[in-house]
């Protein structure tokens, strides 16, 4: 059974009206974030969501948590649906800016304090404060980090604080909204690091979004694919590496710069912009900027499993011999 | 930084009296007096005396503390202002208490219910606040409190401080009130930009119950800025609160500049200046400090 699973779940934005808007009978303009996704998260293992910025990985990583409601459909944890975030603290979050996402004015002690005193009421100040020790110890930071302010820490410090808040109430699922983009690249590494080595000696099933396609394929099991608010492709890392199905996934993969492409091999990334996420798009939401598309494609694509693990949104990729279904193979 | 913005000040308020109109010896005799008195008074009062020899005179006093001695009251302005100091500082600090604690709950609603008719209306009544002129609502306030209901005195101050705590509500709601309407705003605005901040997420992230969110996260970390409106606003109020001093007869700073203006009194003048010009600076700096001690980031490494 899966340990968290999105049924068909929807979150959408509404422009603020203005006073002439309202006189004029304008409605308003709705931005769907997130638009129908099933998603299963299984225990133990660690998930990618990656895609463009402003496909929705964020709200869906909010979703997750229970920071926002979704406005159709529903989250389960366990089975069960949530509201709100989960009053046992199983399910943390680890947020994407290391310098905006800690209250400047209290010491890292008084924040990891605070939230073992929320979820370990029975605890005297000295089992707090021990307790908070032995957070820092998890994530490799020394036990005087506790009496620093955040402003005193570096990046990498930072983001280990964050990680060591998220694990104090000893969640099963981490959700890590781009924890590393605004972090220096050999900091990124660390980072990483600590989030698979605690995946290895704990177990706990981690929810990792990025737009970075190679930490993506170092650090997850399985990786969904968004564009747009809807998820275009599933599959296990290694598969999706070596095969996309799905002309989005193949373009994103070209997108990113290989040191070890062969000669002569060349790179067809996704261009063009995306499309203004207010309008409403009936079929395929990457027709515009596909080389494939063609007249099926103003038809609704429905997710469908293509290989054993793998679900694709595109009737074409059930096709074999399509160029993108070979990867890098590509002429 | 003390020490030139002090020495400019004198240059300035000494200059500036040159260019007023008006003499503080035909003032004295009125317009009666023949031109040797008056020469004689000029004479007795140092006014003839060429005018960087007066600025000296005007200096050396400063330096001994004295600030020269008032041409009317023939007491040292230093004894005048130490008088009246006492009374314009109870009066800033009660108004602002007032203010705070007006301000604080109107604050926090109109955030929670930011563009809701709440929020609309609460904003509309401290514009309606700060846009009432203070004479008017000192008459309001005397006419209704004091001689309607009884309740209050219509002026002056007391003895002890219970008394003058009672003695001085009226003044110190009127000041009080527009301190309101600025920290009511600008609390307002602060609340509402903490609650996008990152950290209140986190702080949600956590499981913090809603009311922990908001009084450990939002509300204390949005009260630093309040800090630095209360400064601004208490050195205004020093000095700055005239009318509201004049109507409910308050011997305070301010009233006895007024009066010392009217009856060029140039040495109270340029003390009450050079004095204005202390606390300004005093003020800012008690402001700097609490800033410090609320905001980890200022604190000096």
């Amino acid at each position: 059974m899966s340990l968290l699973e999105l049924k068909d779940v929807s979150r959408s934005f509404w422009t603020p009206r203005s006073l002439v808007d309202i006189a004029l009978g304008r409605s308003p303009a709705v931005l769907r974030a997130v638009h129908r996704v099933d998603l299963a998260v299984a225990e133990g293992e660690t998930l990618g969501i990656v895609g463009e910025s402003g496909c929705g990985k964020s709200t869906l990583a909010r979703l997750a948590v229970g920071l926002q409601a979704p406005d159709g459909g529903t989250v389960l944890f366990e089975g069960r649906p949530m509201s709100g975030p989960d009053p046992a603290g199983r399910i943390q979050m680890v947020f994407q800016d290391p310098y905006s996402s800690l209250n400047p004015r209290m010491t890292i002690g008084a924040l990891l304090e605070e939230v073992v005193g929320r979820y370990h009421r029975e605890l005297s100040r000295r089992e707090r404060q021990a307790e908070v020790r032995e957070a820092l110890a998890r994530v490799g930071l020394p036990a005087e980090t506790a009496a620093k302010y955040p402003h005193a820490l570096s990046g990498g410090q930072r983001q280990r604080v964050s990680i060591a808040r998220a694990l104090c109430p000893r969640p099963r699922i981490l959700v890590a909204d781009e924890p590393v983009s605004a972090l220096d690249a050999s900091v990124q590494a660390q980072i990483i690091n600590l989030l698979q080595r605690l995946s290895r000696e704990t177990g706990i099933t981690i929810l990792f979004i990025s737009h970075d396609m190679q930490v993506v394929r170092h650090l997850c099991d399985r990786v969904a694919v968004m564009y747009l608010g809807k998820v275009m492709e599933v599959a296990p890392v290694e598969a999706l590496f070596d095969h996309p199905r799905h002309p989005y996934t193949a373009g994103l993969m070209d997108a990113v710069p290989d040191v070890t492409r062969r000669r002569g091999t060349a790179r067809q990334p996704v261009s063009g912009e995306m499309p203004d996420p207010y309008a409403e798009i009936r079929g395929c939401r990457f027709a515009s900027r596909c080389r494939f598309a063609e007249a099926r494609c103003a038809e609704p694509q429905r997710l469908t499993e293509t290989a054993p693990g793998g679900l694709v949104r595109c009737w074409k990729a059930a096709d074999a011999t399509l160029p993108f279904s070979g990867g890098k193979t590509l002429t | 930084m003390l020490v030139p913005v002090l020495f400019g000040i004198t240059i300035l308020s000494f200059l500036l009296l040159q260019v007023m109109p008006g003499d503080p010896v035909e003032h004295a005799m009125g317009t009666r007096a023949s031109a040797e008195e008056l020469a004689a008074m000029r004479r007795l009062w140092g006014l003839d005396l060429p005018l960087w020899q007066q600025y000296l005179i005007f200096l050396r006093d400063c330096l001994t503390g004295s600030f020269g001695v008032s041409l009317f009251y023939k007491l040292p302005v230093s004894r005048l202002v130490m008088e009246r100091l006492p009374i314009t500082l109870a009066l800033a600090l009660y108004s602002t208490l007032i203010g705070l604690a007006i301000a604080l709950p109107f604050a926090v609603v109109a955030a929670l219910r930011r563009g809701r008719l709440a929020d609309v209306l609460i904003r509309q009544l401290f514009v309606l606040l700060i846009a009432m002129p203070p004479f008017w609502l000192c008459f309001v306030l005397i006419l209704e409190g004091s001689l309607r209901l009884g309740l209050f005195p219509t002026g002056g101050v007391g003895t002890g401080f219970l008394q003058n705590l009672h003695r001085l509500f009226l003044p110190a709601l009127v000041v009080g009130l527009s301190t309101a309407s600025l920290i009511q705003q600008s609390l307002r605005a602060t609340l509402i930009e903490t609650m996008k901040a990152d950290y209140v997420d986190t702080a949600r992230a956590k499981g913090l119950s809603p009311a922990q969110v908001f009084g450990r996260h939002i509300l204390r970390n949005s009260l630093i800025s309040t800090i630095s409106v209360i400064g601004v606003r208490v050195s205004w109020i020093i000095g700055g609160t005239v009318v509201v001093e004049k109507i409910f007869a308050v011997p305070g700073l301010g009233s006895l500049l007024i009066d010392a203006i009217q009856s060029r009194d140039f040495p109270v003048i340029r003390g009450l200046t050079v004095c204005f010009a202390v606390l300004v600076v005093l003020v800012n700096l008690l402001t700097d400090i609490a800033y410090s001690l609320a905001d980890p980031r200022a604190r000096m490494k």
